[in-house]
């Protein structure tokens, strides 16, 4: 009995992990290094004419991140500095349930977190959808029947617990958000 | 006879942790500024950088203790369940699962394994909810390393912390039948 019971054990430690790392797990680092510095050239553009008059400067180091399917790695973190305030974009990783990613944006007085997310996707609410069908009940139809559109990953601008809504960005969101977090 | 256990009438819900974590994030922001009125009193000594060392580190432990917050709600939400489909007596499958766990494990509710016992009849008797109950499972290592003092460093398939567990939260409590008899 014990043996089965440990053979299951290290069966369902198998699949844990191969749900885990999945196949393709260089490419998706890849993938999430470059949604990063799309999502730094989109700033720079909103700030671009601060930063022709000198007002604004945007500085950037490395950090390291640790995620259990990558292992450690070097991701940009970026600093918006604006006179005397400084605003961290603190990336957070990729391994994140429901979403590509996540930047935290840390300023003097407060903080906010940018998602890269579903399009379509305006809530917390709205990221996972599970079709509950109890053993017998006709199977839901395959996803492969439906038209399956690419998922279209964006960044959007969430707002904190317990509202979670993701708001489109925009320059007139970004501006907002920087307001939020460096001048309270 | 199973013990039938007493349930609390008022707990916090996890936009009630969510809410009590932004006011406590607000006031922790206030307090590491010149607007605190004891501000001298509490940070004579201090230099600027480490005023804000000391904010950061505050705010990472309060988000870790909101993430516990949230996760052992989430278990209580589960045991509710539990409870009450076992008194219920209902003739649903999930109900006639966990009356046969409460036979295995008998009187004392508290000994019925969550994970391997209560969530494990979810995926049986809902397969759609695989991956869901699959992604609760894993973060459950997040609050088991947490609410046993964080004295190893845990293995973690994905990245948590308060937001992270909160949109997990949501999307269980979104999309899961659990009853909870108005208490969660």
């Amino acid at each position: 009995m014990s043996k089965l019971a440990f053979d299951e054990f290290v069966k369902s430690q198998q699949n844990d992990e191969r749900e885990a790392v999945g196949p393709n797990s260089a490419q998706q680092l890849k993938e999430w290094l470059l949604y990063l510095d799309n999502l730094y050239s989109k700033i720079t553009s909103y700030v671009q004419s601060y930063i022709n008059e000198a007002t604004a400067q945007i500085y950037y180091s490395n950090i390291e991140l640790n995620e259990e399917f990558f292992g450690a790695y070097q991701a940009r973190k970026m600093t918006l500095k604006i006179g005397r305030s400084s605003v961290a974009f603190n990336p957070v990783g990729t391994g994140l349930f429901g979403m590509r990613g996540r930047v935290d944006v840390l300023g003097p007085s407060g903080k906010a977190s940018l998602f890269l997310v579903n399009k379509r996707t305006t809530n917390a609410r709205s990221l996972i959808q599970v079709t509950i069908s109890r053993p017998g009940d006709p199977p839901p139809q395959p996803e492969s029947n439906k038209k399956r559109e690419p998922i279209q990953w964006v960044w959007k601008i969430g707002t904190p617990p317990p509202d979670m809504n993701f708001v489109e960005l925009t320059q007139e969101t970004f501006f907002e958000m920087i307001l939020e977090v460096a001048n309270g | 006879m199973a013990k039938r256990i007493t349930l609390r009438q008022k707990t916090l819900s996890i936009t009630e942790v969510a809410e009590y974590h932004r006011d406590v994030e607000s006031s922790l922001q206030l307090y590491f500024t010149r607007n605190n009125p004891r501000f001298v009193a509490r940070f004579a000594g201090y230099m600027l950088s480490e005023v804000a060392n000391e904010l950061a580190e505050r705010l990472i432990e309060t988000d870790l203790r909101s993430a516990l917050a949230i996760m052992v709600r989430i278990e209580a939400t589960f045991r509710i369940d539990y409870l009450q489909r076992c008194n219920s007596k209902g003739a649903d499958d999930l109900s006639i699962a966990f009356r046969k766990l409460r036979r295995k494990y008998g009187a004392k509710h508290a000994r019925v394994p969550l994970e391997q016992g209560i969530l494990e009849a979810w995926r049986a008797v809902y397969p759609g909810t695989s991956t869901l109950i699959g992604e609760l499972s894993r973060a459950f290592r997040f609050r088991h390393w947490l609410a046993h003092g964080r004295y190893f460093t845990p293995k973690l398939a994905r990245k948590y912390d308060y937001q992270s567990v909160y949109i997990l939260a949501t999307s269980v409590l979104e999309n899961l039948p659990l009853i909870s008899a108005g208490i969660v």
